[in-house]
């Protein structure tokens, strides 16, 4: 690519991230940043910075200069079902933008972890010697899954929030929570059919006890945003399809 | 008529104690809420922010025969209601309704003599009543009557609620002056904007209130009651023993916690110092899970591996707590399941 390409390039990059691309500058980025390695980390690096700048790295962001998922991404691609773009000529204008869109979604399955419900404020691997977790278990076919990956992927798509709401669809959908201002910034929200479907009732079961047991009884059982998971599952899969 | 100066007296001590009224103190006006919170009978609407949502609420309360009813209806999203009765509790969908009954909890050491669970170097005890709880909470707290205020066009008594150590959040409390009904609440952090806010927008407190009030609305299916031998079969009683090896300060064991007969082998201990509370979730896993710390507004969850066993805390409590309590459970015994 000519240098002026990569210029331009370079601002697209920079308006995609400030959330303020236009459509043929977004689909000219994609089409360019296939086939453009440089191209690639520059949206890497800036990624990083920025999620240095919301102070969303917690001082891994060593770590994750090197990581490269794209491989792992490739993988989870290659195993998905193809989406069934073609076949919906109205939604030409969102198939443009499907592509960024489902590699986030992909790169969710990479980590085992669709987005719903609670956010994460930090994660510990878990002890290996008692054998693999559950909770990985999807993830075996892609190569190499480790528990710290999934995390130091996320600021990677985190700063993609702003610039297509479509991006981070679970996040922005009704099940979707963020921290208002708790100590330490979040890093991701996921989603473990496993392990949420049994927070959710040990929530509620929580809200019945704190109902029980402390002074103001109406508000734990407002905090209860009772979920149901097919709804939620429905809920991924429309947005994946749109 | 040698009485009269006795009533004239009686009536000017009246007459004095009226405004006093509103000169409550901070813990006063909080008895007068946790009064309020069983006997009154209101129903209302209310916004609740919590995590970044904004969430809008139908909420019906009364002492519904001898017990407290509540029900909570979720104006926006997914149709949903939970509905309390006494000590039963719905989660009521269009779909997966569930229940969860109030049981004496396994940990409460005065109902139920432990079996192989020695509560004797516990760091707990239980207490009996959430009255007893505000003035325990005095000594976690500092209460401060601020000012007067108005919630949903009804007047109110402002209160600051302040904790004294890390391990519990603060409150910014308004309460009805008529009425003690907690209007407004703000759970504050230490720093930062409030972590979770509720406020009626419209209050009615009502004479009665009937069971007709506290049934499920349309489309939405209540869980099928238990037959009466169901509901005579004691819970299945979990096959963990453990013990909580560290808690705040202040924090007592609940004698009740919610069960349900879904999951029959989680042992539950609610914790709560009156204001705040977390609960303990402990459950055999056959494999460890990914440990986790993750928060929805001012809840927190920690999930911790812990011998074969997975030790969920779960509450109104700052996470560093929350994992402190988790790191801290001590598993006694884990007996093979049989399956």
């Amino acid at each position: 690519m000519s240098e002026k390409g990569l210029d331009r390039s370079s601002e697209e990059l920079s308006a995609l991230l400030d959330g303020e691309i236009s459509e043929l500058e977004l689909r000219r980025l994609l089409k360019n940043i296939e086939s453009d390695q440089e191209l690639c980390q520059k949206w890497s690096r800036y990624q990083l910075s920025s999620a240095i700048l919301k102070g969303q790295t917690r001082g891994k962001a060593l770590e994750w200069q090197n990581v490269d998922i794209s491989a792992r991404v490739q993988q989870a691609v290659a195993d998905e079902p193809a989406l069934e773009v073609s076949a919906k000529p109205k939604s030409r204008i969102r198939s443009g933008l499907i592509k960024p869109f489902a590699n986030v979604a992909v790169a969710a399955s990479v980590s085992a972890a669709v987005i719903v419900g609670w956010q994460s404020v930090g994660q510990q691997p878990i002890n290996t010697a008692n054998g693999p977790a559950p909770a990985l278990a999807a993830a075996s076919a892609s190569p190499g899954p480790s528990v710290a990956t999934p995390v130091s992927t996320v600021p990677l798509y985190s700063g993609q929030q702003p610039t297509s709401p479509r991006a981070m669809p679970v996040s922005q959908n009704n099940f979707g929570y963020s921290v208002l201002n708790q100590g330490p910034q979040p890093e991701m929200i996921r989603y473990n059919p496993d392990v949420d479907d049994r927070l959710n009732y040990y929530f509620l079961s929580h809200s019945g006890n704190a109902a029980a047991n402390t002074a103001s009884s109406v508000s734990p059982y407002g905090r209860v945003i009772t979920i149901n998971p097919t709804a939620e599952e429905k809920a991924v899969r429309v947005n994946l399809e749109q | 008529m040698k009485c009269w100066p006795q009533l004239l007296l009686g009536l000017v001590i009246t007459i004095h104690s009226w405004p006093v009224v509103a000169q409550d103190s901070a813990e006063q006006w909080l008895q007068k809420m946790v009064t309020a919170s069983h006997e009154a009978s209101f129903k209302g609407r209310l916004v609740l922010l919590s995590g970044g949502r904004l969430i809008s609420l139908a909420v019906f309360h009364a002492p519904i025969q001898g017990q407290v009813w509540e029900r909570v209806v979720h104006l926006s999203g997914e149709p949903a209601e939970i509905i309390r009765q006494g000590d039963r509790t719905f989660s009521v969908h269009r779909m997966n309704s569930s229940q969860l009954s109030s049981h004496v909890s396994d940990a409460a050491p005065a109902l139920k003599p432990p079996s192989g669970l020695s509560t004797a170097g516990s760091p707990v005890q239980k207490w009996e009543s959430i009255q007893q709880g505000i003035q325990a909470a005095s000594r976690y707290y500092r209460f401060e009557l601020v000012g007067e205020d108005r919630v949903a066009g009804r007047p109110a008594i402002l209160i600051e609620v302040e904790p004294l150590d890390l391990h519990r959040y603060g409150y910014t409390l308004w309460l009805d002056e008529e009425s003690g009904v907690l209007l407004r609440s703000q759970t504050n952090p230490l720093k930062g904007d409030p972590l979770e806010i509720f406020e009626f927008v419209q209050l009615s407190l009502v004479d009665e209130l009937s069971v007709g009030d506290f049934q499920a609305g349309e489309n939405l299916k209540m869980p099928k009651p238990l037959s009466r031998s169901e509901a005579e079969q004691p819970l299945p009683i979990s096959d963990i023993r453990w013990q909580a090896g560290w808690v705040p300060d202040g924090f007592v064991a609940a004698g009740r916690a919610a069960l349900s007969r879904q999951y029959p082998t989680v042992s539950v201990r609610t914790y709560s110092d009156g204001l705040a509370a977390f609960t303990v979730f402990c459950e055999a896993l056959d494999a460890p899970v990914t440990e986790s710390t993750s928060s929805r507004g001012a809840t927190v969850a920690v999930n911790r591996n812990r011998d074969k066993t997975l030790v969920t805390v779960v509450g109104e409590i700052p996470a560093v707590t929350a994992e402190k309590i988790a790191e801290n459970v001590k598993i006694l015994a884990v007996n093979e399941r049989t399956r």
